[in-house]
């Protein structure tokens, strides 16, 4: 280590390029890192709290819970506790109103006496009809507000407003299913929903007309979420493996430069195990203070980026990238190893 | 007891046609506290034989003692704990750490030893002239200093037998005279074995024995 430390205080410039190169892909990948995982979360953040197990769906909806239609009269009995399953409504929407441009939203129709009921970040629950919860992504909402939907003439009056709760990256808006059915199917019984959503010990016999889904299924189902978040994976595991390669070639190229101090340090009795140690440690120092930079600006960037951006840091994630980051920065400077082994203290001699 | 033995050393390098002998049989003894010359025209296997009892590289044949035990057969692991505890070496080019300060480079001997080594390095800076350089890099210091500083640093910890390949090569004929001197005083005073390889005969003057090496042959 104290080979290592006295290097890199001696060489700042050639070692802060190294560590301005690793702080700059770590940059990245924390950055790529906050934008995947909030699209992610925009997709999936409504379902995610409900802590379900499954879904049963059509057969024929491919997987697509909005292309799912359930006959609630046919649907085969559930076992197991009325807490642990609850009925779920979804269209695509876009709400309206005074003072409010026109704006997307993901309806849910839902008993709000479920599991279901989202977590209010203030107002009620609706009590009576026409009484909506809405997510405060979509700008401009308050209490009280009367909204339309899909521009019925109907008005809904806000009463609950959630945050964070958004499905397909569109905010949801939470109707009864009362209320749901009459918006789209023109009556308040509630004939036809898309999804029954179990939990717990809740069990359900599946015929052939549907299928049930894991909750990691479908979310993996929504469309456009599976190949977003593959290729962000694939980004930032490209990544992961080039900062390997810079970090390689890099302390391979100061090692080759090294080659006579090394041959007059091996001669002096100094052996192959205690250099690659400290190549080891100049690897992990390098490592460790790109790492904290790339963390230190990820986090102003938090700071300063518009709400509008869906970016999200997930501190398990990034903890597992920052190790990921130092592993792959130690795996680089591994290449040198069999170079410094294979130094020959001939070498500061002149090769006798 | 002799300190080193050396039992008809043969070193060839190459093979078949291209091979060439460049130490042949070679015989000898050093005793402690000696300060052993080696001197011979360009290509004479001097610095390949300074090499070998140096255990930087093993012999084709012959056996190699070091204070009664064959050392000629040691693993590359073993002879780099032989080096770094027991010999010294000053090398005609700097043998110093081009990223450690003169001091820093006693630090290094002290925590790879573990131990502190039995004269300072504040003296040996001190006796050697280039005290008042200690925090200073080997490149801001002089050819005659840097080769001063290497000195010191090849006796720290007070290593049995110190290896000199050309130690005067790149000083002026003064500073090269003071230097022998130096290491003529050194055997003297600590009882420690010097081997020097050089072609300055007023400095091969200040050695005990001289052994010239012509065609890989010590006579």
């Amino acid at each position: 280590m104290y080979l290592a430390i006295k290097e890199i205080k001696h060489a700042k410039l050639r070692y802060s390029l190294i560590i301005f190169t690793i702080f700059l892909i770590a940059y990245l990948i924390y950055f790529l890192t906050g934008l995947a995982y909030g699209l992610a979360n925009n997709n999936r953040s409504a379902i995610d709290q409900w802590h379900a197990k499954e879904v049963v769906i059509s057969q024929y909806a491919n997987k697509n819970l909005a292309a799912s239609e359930l006959v609630v009269d046919q649907l085969p009995s559930v076992k197991g506790a009325q807490k642990n399953h609850a009925q779920l409504a979804q269209m695509m929407g876009v709400v309206s109103g005074s003072g409010l441009s026109k704006q997307n939203t993901s309806v849910f129709g839902i008993d709000f006496n479920t599991f279901l009921k989202p977590k209010l970040q203030k107002g009620r629950y609706p009590k009576k009809a026409n009484e909506v919860v809405v997510d405060d992504g979509l700008q401009g909402v308050t209490l009280n507000q009367q909204i339309k939907l899909n521009g019925r003439q109907q008005h809904y009056k806000i009463v609950g407003i959630t945050t964070n709760h958004r499905y397909n990256t569109q905010p949801v808006t939470y109707l009864r299913l009362t209320d749901f059915s009459q918006m789209r199917y023109g009556t308040a019984k509630t004939t036809r929903i898309n999804a029954l959503v179990l939990k717990g010990n809740a069990q359900i016999k599946t015929t052939d007309q549907l299928t049930k889904l894991t909750i990691p299924e479908l979310i993996d189902k929504i469309p456009g979420y599976g190949p977003q978040v593959k290729t962000f994976g694939l980004m930032i595991g490209a990544l992961l493996i080039i900062v390997a390669f810079i970090v390689g070639i890099f302390m391979y190229i100061i090692t080759i430069e090294k080659t006579a101090v090394y041959g007059v340090m091996r001669a002096q009795g100094i052996s192959g195990g205690q250099l690659v140690g400290s190549l080891m440690w100049q690897s992990v120092f390098l490592g460790v203070i790109g790492i904290g930079l790339g963390l230190l600006c990820n986090a102003l960037t938090t700071l300063v980026l518009p709400a509008a951006v869906p970016y999200t840091n997930n501190p398990l994630l990034i903890g597992a990238f920052s190790a990921v980051l130092l592993v792959m920065t130690v795996i680089g400077a591994l290449f040198s190893i069999w170079r410094i082994l294979k130094i020959d203290p001939l070498d500061a001699i002149g090769g006798a | 007891m002799a300190l080193m033995r050396l039992e008809k050393i043969v070193k060839k390098f190459g093979t078949g046609d291209q091979q060439t002998t460049a130490l042949n049989q070679i015989d000898l003894t050093i005793e402690k506290g000696q300060f052993i010359g080696l001197t011979g025209p360009s290509g004479s296997g001097k610095t390949t034989l300074l090499t070998i009892m140096g255990s930087l590289q093993g012999p084709t044949s012959g056996k190699l003692f070091f204070k009664d035990q064959e050392i000629s057969q040691l693993s590359e692991k073993q002879r780099s704990a032989l080096r770094f505890n027991d010999f010294g070496f000053i090398l005609q080019s700097s043998n110093l750490v081009p990223f450690l300060t003169v001091e820093e480079q006693f630090e290094l001997v002290d925590r790879l030893r573990d131990k502190q080594a039995p004269q300072s390095a504040e003296q040996l800076l001190t006796n050697l002239g280039v005290w008042d350089q200690r925090r200073q890099y080997p490149t801001s210091l002089s050819g005659g200093q840097r080769q001063r500083v290497a000195i010191a640093r090849a006796l720290y910890g007070q290593p049995d037998l110190i290896f000199a390949d050309e130690p005067t090569a790149s000083l002026d004929s003064k500073r090269a005279l003071q230097v022998a001197d130096q290491l003529a005083k050194i055997t003297k005073e600590t009882g420690q074995t010097i081997v020097m390889v050089s072609h300055d005969e007023r400095v091969l003057e200040y050695t005990d024995h001289q052994y010239v090496m012509r065609d890989g042959q010590l006579t």
